[in-house]
């Protein structure tokens, strides 16, 4: 009978380790689950059964009672309650540990939480985030100015106006240049340029941990699009987690849609779900022009928890394991025709928690320590704006700052064994404990931009400035191309025959003009004036001549 | 089921063309967008060249302060004067006279007007050159363009090129004539003098009753005074006047200049006349003149000393009042030259001025000079 138990606990084991290593065999990075602190086995040496005050023996359908750590009274068996005892005795023994072993706790195995992705996964969030939004000023520009420098002390004795407009405040100057012209034909007064719409998203994701630990993933993302005639903003976070591999699932949802058009009746249409379940939802037509709000789309608890079988190391536990905290979202909203301006703020502080229970009499089993999943303050901040100078202008800003803390923090299974009652088990058992420890780990903290976005979109040109990506400043150069290489240079070559067709007609047409006819008569004018001025002093001349003689 | 770690920061853009005619069909498409961006460049080349010959041909030249209308004036003027010498031979008649001492004053009156008048001229007339001049810089730097590239209009530029050389020719011979022509001023004077002389003396002759030596004497002398003293005083009177405008304009450098000069020939000018031979009658007068210019000159500029600001600060405000007095529309393509100049000039802070050096701040004075000159209400 004890020989089956041990051999159905074995299976047991080398089953449940099976099943971890082929399934963290397919995670490149991480081969084992379990860091196993195994010892080589030592010989089984069985309890006998014997009442371990007198000595006597026992019969196996001899009842006994014994009294559980709460104080509790149970009748059991002889039999079963020695077979519980010699096969935990078994299972530690094939592990090198066993019931006699000297008090203290024993970690049995750590549940690998594979300290090179988690070091990947930071690397890469600290890149995410902003830490230091200035530049660096190149070296080169030191080297042009002492250049510049050397120059200007040469230039002192010579001054000039390219000199002077080193001095000059950049600003005036080119507030006033914009309203000199420059040198050019006369041209028609140009027709105002299509303004096309600007359309922005930002997406900020991460994802923490493994699904088959402890995982927490989160998402914020904003999306804004401005035209002429109106503009409109999406936003969404969310938050997703895993607990053990028995629970995978979405834990808090939200997204908001904002519209406001130039004329007609803007709308909002908001929604936020709790473990997928929705809590809150917003659909509106505004009628007034105006619209200002601010909503707590959720403010929940969060609790889920999910059961699960688990191996501290070879001894087999119930384990419930779950996340539980807080978690809001608040949303602000103020809209007038052609402008919005919402904000988005997230936060949640979610912990993971674990309780164990053990089949057999002769253990406990418990869990210390805390584990914090994620601890998440988000802000989005976003507004798109139309505004009429002279010519249409598109603005959008997009700014987001988070603080995220996740998966700090170590939380530990632990089994005990003890034997109430009977005063030398008690003593015996009581003070072993042995522990597999579930997570242990510093955790992130990350703080900062993770995103910071303006743009303006004019006829003339486009400037986005901010923590520009790579894809945005490979937007910003290609903003009025659309994909098709081809229309683009085909209209380059309208433009440019349109506007020589514009010069050289402005050019033949003043070539025959008024202004141009005058200096074929400025030739005429000047010889005739000079005839004029040549008979004046010929003719005083000759006034001369009669009182002074010929004038040599 | 294969697991992989996914970390999406932002969405990046990939445009991956599979396509095997990509190579040629971008080749074709790279050798377009060159020609076109070529020949934008050319039209814009061509633009401003034409560009500068229209704000030269319309302003420069024709403008209402222009080059043509100066040199009207300037031969005008000198026509005038020319005629205006004809004064003095009426005035020299004796006929019926006792004495000739109301003909002297008179023709001493004459001499020295249409000496001021000279000197002025030279003055007015000589600036025409210098506008010319730089007319002619704005046409030179004109960019070039490419010929072939614009192969298709080649009748039309050449048109312009050669209407560029017509306005080139037009404004050498407006500025080159008025020079030629002060030149011989002198020359005129002199002769005037020696026909008058001469006309006194058939005067003379015909009129008994007048003695004969002594009024040419005179006559002679007040001619060696004139020559001495008229074209001298005319200029420190007009030294004078700028005196006075430097110094309610604020413009230290150009007065810190002219006194330097004023002080020069002041002292030239004393010692000379009164070294001089001819007898003091007949220089007493204008002694007395020169010395009162000369006093009022230095006056108008212990306003500088008095007031003892540091020399950016007077910059600042001449700077001002030209802002303030100028009729300046940059919107105009004529305005274009003294836009650019002014937005320089009106980019300077005062703190900024306050760090300049003098040949700066004396650079901006004239530039600011130049604007207000052309431009002031």
């Amino acid at each position: 009978m004890r020989n089956m138990n041990s051999f159905k606990i074995q299976l047991f084991i080398s089953f449940l380790l099976q099943f971890f290593f082929a399934y963290s065999l397919l995670a490149n990075e991480c081969p084992k689950d379990f860091i196993e602190n195994r010892k080589p086995a030592i010989p089984f040496v069985p309890f006998p059964m014997k009442d371990p005050d007198t000595g006597k023996a026992l019969f196996p359908e001899d009842r006994i009672v014994v009294q559980d750590r709460a104080g509790r009274n149970y009748e059991v068996k002889a039999i079963d309650f020695f077979n519980d005892v010699n096969s935990m005795e078994y299972s530690l023994t094939q592990w090198g540990y066993s019931l006699r072993d000297p008090d203290g706790k024993y970690n049995l195995s750590t549940l690998d939480v594979c300290a090179k992705l988690l070091d990947k996964q930071k690397d890469i969030i600290e890149k995410e985030l902003n830490k230091d939004p200035f530049n660096k000023i190149p070296s080169y520009d030191e080297w042009v100015k002492n250049i510049e420098t050397a120059l200007d002390a040469y230039k002192v004795a010579i001054p000039s106006l390219e000199d002077l407009a080193k001095y000059g405040n950049n600003i005036k100057f080119d507030d006033f240049i914009t309203t000199v012209k420059a040198f050019d034909v006369p041209r028609p007064v140009l027709k105002k340029a299509e303004l096309k719409n600007l359309n922005k998203e930002k997406n900020w994701s991460f994802e923490k941990g493994q699904k088959s630990k402890f995982y927490i993933g989160g998402k914020a993302g904003y999306k804004i699009a401005a035209s002429k005639v109106e503009v409109r903003t999406e936003a969404n976070a969310g938050l997703d987690a895993a607990v053990l591999g028995v629970w995978e699932g979405n834990v808090a949802n939200a997204d908001a849609k904002a519209n406001s058009p130039a004329t007609q009746k803007g709308f909002l249409d908001v929604n936020a779900s709790v473990f997928g379940k929705t809590l809150f939802v917003y659909k509106e037509e505004l009628s007034s022009s105006g619209y200002k709000d601010e909503k707590m789309l959720f403010n929940t608890p969060v609790q889920l928890e999910r059961s699960v079988r688990f191996m501290v190391g070879p001894i087999p536990v119930r384990l419930a394991a779950g996340i539980r905290g807080n978690n809001f979202m608040r949303w602000g909203i103020e809209l007038v025709p052609l402008q919005v301006q919402t904000y988005l703020q997230h936060y949640a502080g979610i912990d993971a928690y674990a309780s164990a229970a053990v089949d057999i009499f002769v253990a406990g089993a418990g869990v210390t320590g805390r584990l914090l999943l994620v601890a998440l303050d988000t802000r989005v901040t976003a507004g798109a704006f139309v505004e009429f100078n002279d010519a249409p202008e598109l603005k959008l800003e997009l700014i987001g700052t988070t603080e995220l803390n996740a998966l700090s923090g170590d939380l530990r299974i632990y089994v005990y064994a003890y034997v109430p009652t009977w005063k030398f088990w008690k003593a015996f058992f009581e003070r072993k404990e042995w522990s597999t420890s579930l997570w242990s780990f510093a955790g992130y903290v990350q703080k900062g931009n993770i995103f910071d976005y303006s743009a303006t979109l004019t006829p003339t040109g486009f400037r986005a400035k901010g923590d520009l990506s790579v894809s945005d400043v490979a937007e910003e150069l290609e903003i009025d191309n659309k994909l098709q290489r081809e229309n683009k240079i085909l209209s380059l070559e309208n433009k440019t025959q349109e506007k020589l067709n514009e010069t050289f007609n402005a050019i033949v047409n003043d070539l025959k003009s008024e202004n141009n006819l005058k200096l074929f008569k400025d030739v005429v004018i000047y010889s005739e004036t000079e005839k004029s001025m040549d008979k004046v002093i010929a003719d005083y001349l000759n006034e001369l001549a009669k009182w002074s003689g010929p004038i040599i | 089921m294969k697991r992989y770690i996914i970390i999406l920061p932002f969405f990046t853009n990939l445009f991956i063309f599979i396509n095997g005619n990509a190579q040629n069909q971008d080749d074709l498409l790279y050798i377009r967008e060159q020609k076109a961006l070529n020949l934008y460049s050319e039209i814009n080349i061509v633009s401003e060249r034409y560009g500068r010959f229209l704000v030269v041909r319309d302003k420069n030249l024709h403008g209402e302060n222009g080059i043509q209308a100066k040199y009207l004036q300037c031969i005008i003027n000198m026509g005038q004067w020319v005629k205006d010498w004809t004064h003095i031979f009426a005035t020299i008649d004796l006929k019926n006279k006792i004495d000739a001492n109301t003909m002297q004053v008179q023709v001493q009156n004459i001499l020295s007007r249409q000496v001021s008048n000279a000197e002025s001229l030279k003055r007015t007339c000589g600036q025409i050159q210098s506008d010319v001049n730089s007319a002619l810089r704005l046409l030179e730097n004109s960019p070039k363009y490419n010929p072939e590239i614009l192969s298709n209009y080649k009748n039309i530029l050449a048109e312009t090129e050669n209407m560029k050389e017509k306005l080139t020719q037009v404004l050498q011979s407006f500025g080159s004539s008025p020079i030629t022509r002060i030149d011989k001023l002198e020359y005129l004077i002199t002769l005037s003098k020696k026909a008058s002389l001469a006309k006194l003396k058939i005067e003379l002759l015909n009129n008994a009753r007048i003695p004969l030596e002594k009024t040419l004497q005179e006559f002679q002398n007040i001619l060696a005074a004139s020559k001495l003293a008229d074209s001298a005083l005319a200029n420190i009177m007009h030294y004078e006047n700028n005196m006075n405008e430097y110094t309610l304009n604020f413009q230290y450098f150009k007065a810190k200049k002219l006194l330097t000069q004023v002080q020069k020939e002041c002292a030239e000018k004393k010692n000379e006349l009164n070294s001089s031979s001819i007898s003091k009658i007949y220089l007493k007068s204008a002694i007395e003149r020169l010395d009162t210019l000369c006093k009022a000159s230095e006056e108008h500029f212990t306003f500088f000393t008095t007031l003892n600001s540091p020399k950016y600060e007077y910059v600042f405000n001449y700077s001002q009042l030209v802002n303030a007095n100028i009729n300046l529309k940059c919107d105009l393509q004529n305005n274009i030259v003294a836009c650019n100049k002014l937005a320089v000039l009106n980019s300077l802070e005062k703190e900024t001025l306050k760090n300049l050096p003098e040949p700066k701040l004396e650079y901006i004075e004239d530039q600011l000079d130049s604007i207000y000159q052309e431009y002031k209400k």
